[in-house]
């Protein structure tokens, strides 16, 4: 079993315009993926692909008007999509946990961090009074905040940026959630603060065995934290595999276009790439989404491009992605 | 020299020491990085430089001219040459303006081109940043990001600039965007000469953009030199931390990672020597006591330690990863 | 795909009811206002003196009649006259004099600023009416005066709503990159301060009519201001006033209903218009 399945999901928006028409905006179109238990994957995309949104819906935080037209969600084989609200209330924060991007926003600026950390533990029923004040200095303790005693009694607008971080990642795993999902968890961090929060977030996941999916636009985060990695287009993943694969060998042409753009790439080959916008979700062509910008693009792409796998772990949605020999 | 910038100071009301006697020349067809963390003091420096600013200390010599002193309608005419292009596409220009206006206000500002031949020249631009001419017609919030950063450059060239400063401009850009607009950047340079005042955050983007790397740290110069010396063989402790904690985009590359203790000090109390003298692991007791001068490299490559003098400023790898 | 003048109208009802409803009931007043010599069925001034509070639907008189003997519709409708006649100059004037007052106070605060400060700070202490009656006393009574000073009194209070929007807008990137252009002071201002700060301030203005046209009221109820037998609906709830106890209800009610009903839609437009303004609301799909 795996820890979570999202298979085939379809997320789509109804917005009325200012001319009054409904038109719908298809977010998500067949969005399959896995994480296990011990393993980091990486969803990487660009603005607007649906990567936090991918997020949410598998919180099973979808509220109207998205819908979720087609697709699934399994989550310790329990169905996130068939869940009631008190069911995922009782996952949520409890077996699956977020670590979301703005972290001084995140943490109630009312209560001490000491506080907020031990009603964590208390509303889901895994610890109360001293024993779970002890374990949220251990906590803390774990994600390398110095000083943990004393920090139980700061208030969130005493920390800086990368200690509210660790907070977040504190109260995201006190109660010994299976799964973690990160939200960009180190966007607007200094790199020198970035480093130290994920590596904070690494070795924990790792430790104590979880599973994590961490959400980035940074191919750097991926390529040193992540073991797996789905890159994702227009609501598509266009291609999935091991980082070191991945990076290596990109089958997609998106994929490829994006490691082309990175500066330390174009110092060594020069500028090959014209950058394009993305399609507009609330008028999707059938066929490859990509075709548009990909410069490989022929009349096979007009029809929707399968999976093709180059081989067990890595595949690319793209007609021309050729299995290694 | 277009620019040449002496011991420049500012401390904004409040007592925030933002910039802390930093001295820098650009050239003609020179770009010039400005790179550092939040608090280091890098885009003060950019606004004072284009005179948004009036710093408390130091000079500005801009094309031989003393600008530090100059009122705001003594700088006007000077604007149409110093230009800036700022981080955040979506808020640099006015939303209830056209791209076609937008274009157009820096040719009415600076120029005497009369209407007809201003719309021509607006047109020209478009097309010289790749914007597409039925643009000109749409207001901003009609374009994606990188189009109107594109906007944003052709504003700032539109008079024929010798320094455009570059604030974070591609920051707020998606990857395959950004290489759209360095490139732009890059063909703009190497047709007219410019000078450039690239500020970023993004060490890699610096690095391929830049001729000369500054590196700052609470408004002081940590170390400067040539792009590809600075990055290669970084010589103080704070540059080799600042880089060992960049993620390169390529999982092959191995990371070596420096860690370094505590946090930036406040810009309000500043301490009296090295600014980094409370977090670097090779602190020396004189450190301490006052800041320490350049050293000179070779190559143009110089740094501001004191254990460069003896050889002993190497920073060991604390750890080795795949 | 074509976009018709009527799909737009239904896009825009769709999107702040609120503001159709508001600007819907303001139509309507407007109509009464414009056509009230055709619309209402008696001239509103005339007396019938043998038919002196007369019930409602007692013959011609669908609202029955006054202590006058005058048509109360007729009455109520005419009396929207006077309420635009106040609601727009008055409008007129917070906008004229408070634009360019939070417009210089927000850019360059400085002394403009202190005294508009200092003012509002004097206009919160003090209970506006009684200000308003002070200044009306001393500047003799009438319908022009009392204009004057309710549009005047407002204007500090419209001045700091335009005052926030400049002090919002004057760190704003594009306000920069205006001045880095080399645009001059004055049009920093007028040219891109200005149209972005009048945005805010214009769904302000119902709501400052909407408080003039009741302090007017107010103000001809306690006898200043315009006077009976002017059919002007604060006077005539003043003169109605006085039958409630004996059980001529309709005197004061029809007048209260028509200012509540105009009080309320002009309410309900600036805040819709506040909505459809609102550039985050504004953008489809988010």
């Amino acid at each position: 079993m795996r820890l979570l399945d999202v298979q085939d999901l379809h997320v789509e928006f109804a917005a009325r315009g200012l001319d009054n028409r409904v038109r719908v905006a298809r977010a998500l179109n067949g969005v399959s993926f896995t994480v296990d238990a011990g393993e980091i994957v990486g969803l990487v995309g660009e603005t607007g692909a649906g990567k936090s949104l991918t997020a949410l819906a598998a919180m099973g935080l979808l509220r109207a008007p998205a819908r979720i037209p087609q697709g699934g969600i399994r989550f310790e084989g329990g169905d996130i999509l068939a869940m009631s609200d008190r069911q995922l209330e009782k996952i949520r924060g409890r077996r699956m946990a977020m670590v979301v991007q703005s972290p001084l926003t995140s943490l109630d600026p009312l209560k001490r961090v000491g506080d907020q950390l031990v009603r964590m533990q208390r509303v889901h029923g895994t610890a109360s009074g001293a024993a779970a004040r002890e374990r949220a200095e251990a906590m803390l303790a774990a994600v390398r905040i110095p000083d943990p005693k004393r920090r139980m009694q700061a208030w969130p607008h005493e920390l800086s940026g990368g200690m509210a971080q660790r907070v977040l990642i504190a109260m995201a795993l006190i109660n010994e959630p299976a799964l973690v999902i990160a939200d960009e968890p180190t966007t607007g961090l200094d790199v020198t603060v970035q480093a130290q929060v994920l590596d904070t977030l690494r070795d924990l996941v790792l430790a104590r065995n979880l599973g994590a999916l961490v959400i980035t636009h940074d191919l750097g985060v991926v390529a040193h934290y992540c073991q797996r990695v789905a890159v994702m287009f227009a609501g598509r993943i266009v291609e999935d595999g091991p980082v070191a694969e991945v990076f290596a060998r990109p089958a997609h042409p998106y994929t490829q276009a994006l490691i082309a753009s990175t500066p330390g790439r174009i110092a060594r080959i020069g500028y090959t790439v014209t950058g394009g916008t993305p399609p507009d979700l609330y008028a999707l062509p059938d066929g490859c989404l990509y075709r548009d910008r990909c410069p490989r693009a022929t009349t096979a792409c007009l029809a929707p491009p399968p999976r093709v796998a180059l081989d067990d772990s890595h595949g690319a949605a793209c007609h021309y992605a050729e299995r290694a020999a | 020299m277009i620019l040449d910038v002496q011991n420049l100071v500012h401390r904004f009301p409040g007592g925030v020491n933002a910039v802390n006697g930093v001295s820098f020349s650009i050239a003609a067809g020179e770009t010039l990085g400005l790179v550092g963390e939040s608090g280091s003091g890098k885009s003060t420096i950019g606004l004072l430089v284009t005179r948004l600013l009036a710093p408390t200390g130091g000079t500005i010599m801009f094309e031989g001219e003393d600008i530090t002193r100059l009122s705001p309608a003594a700088l006007r005419p000077l604007r149409a040459r110093l230009q800036i292009v700022f981080q955040d596409p979506w808020g640099s220009l006015n939303p209830r303006m056209t791209i076609g206006r937008l274009l157009e206000e820096p040719l009415a500002l600076h120029t005497t081109l009369d209407g007809a031949a201003r719309i021509a020249e607006a047109r020209r631009l478009a097309d010289r940043v790749r914007l597409p001419v039925a643009s000109l017609q749409r207001y901003p919030h009609e374009l994606s990001g990188g189009q109107l950063q594109r906007v944003s450059i052709a504003r700032a060239i539109a008079n024929r600039p010798k320094l455009v400063v570059l604030d974070e401009p591609t920051s707020s850009l998606d990857l395959s965007v950004r290489a759209g607009i360095l490139q732009l950047l890059d063909e703009l340079q190497r047709e007219t000469g410019i000078a450039m005042l690239f500020i970023s955050h993004d060490l890699e983007t610096v690095r391929l953009v830049s001729h000369r790397v500054i590196v700052l740290y609470l408004g002081r110069i940590a170390e400067q030199g040539p792009a590809g010396r600075l990055f290669d063989t970084p010589a103080h402790p704070y540059t080799q931390t600042l880089l060992s904690a960049h993620l390169p985009p390529d999982p092959a590359v191995k990371l070596r990672r420096h860690e370094v203790v505590g946090e930036i000090p406040s810009p309000i109390n500043l301490p009296p020597g090295c600014f980094f003298a409370g977090r670097c692991p090779l602190v020396l007791p004189a450190c301490t006591s006052a800041p320490p001068s350049p050293v000179i490299l070779d190559g143009g490559h110089s740094a501001s330690c004191l254990r460069i003098a003896d050889g002993t400023n190497i920073l060991d790898p604390v750890e080795e990863r795949a | 795909m074509s976009t018709t003048t009527l799909d737009r109208v239904i896009g825009t009802a769709r999107r702040s009811p609120t503001f159709a409803v508001g600007f819907g009931v303001i139509m309507v007043f407007a109509f009464l206002a414009a056509f009230a010599d055709v619309i209402a069925p008696l001239p509103p001034t005339l007396s019938h003196p043998y038919d002196t509070l007369r019930p409602p639907g007692t013959g011609a008189f669908i609202l029955g009649t006054d202590g006058n003997g005058m048509d109360v519709l007729s009455r109520v409708i005419h009396g929207a006259r006077y309420a635009f006649g106040i609601a727009l100059p008055a409008g007129a004037i917070m906008a004229v004099v408070g634009i360019p007052l939070g417009l210089i106070a927000g850019w360059r605060g400085g002394w403009v600023d202190e005294v508009l400060l200092r003012v509002l700070d004097v206009l919160r202490a003090f209970p506006t009416i009684i200000l308003a009656l002070a200044i009306v006393a001393a500047t003799g009574q009438g319908f022009l005066n009392v204009i004057l000073v309710v549009g005047f009194l407002d204007s500090p209070i419209f001045a700091r709503i335009v005052r926030a929007e400049v002090l919002a807008l004057r760190n704003a990137t594009f306000v920069r990159a205006a001045v880095a252009a080399g645009n001059p002071e004055w049009r920093v201002l007028l040219v891109h301060i200005l149209p972005n700060a009048i945005l805010g301030a214009t769904a302000q203005l119902p709501l400052r009519m909407a408080w003039a046209v009741r302090i007017s009221a107010t103000l001809a109820f306690i006898g200043i201001g315009v006077q009976a037998p002017a059919p002007e609906w604060g006077a005539m709830i003043r003169q109605g006033a006085e039958y409630v106890i004996s059980g001529e209800w309709w005197v004061a009610l029809f007048p209260g209903l028509a200012l509540i009903a105009l009080v309320l839609g002009l309410n309900l437009t600036g805040d819709g218009l506040s909505d459809l303004l609102d550039p985050k609301r504004r953008a489809t799909g988010k």
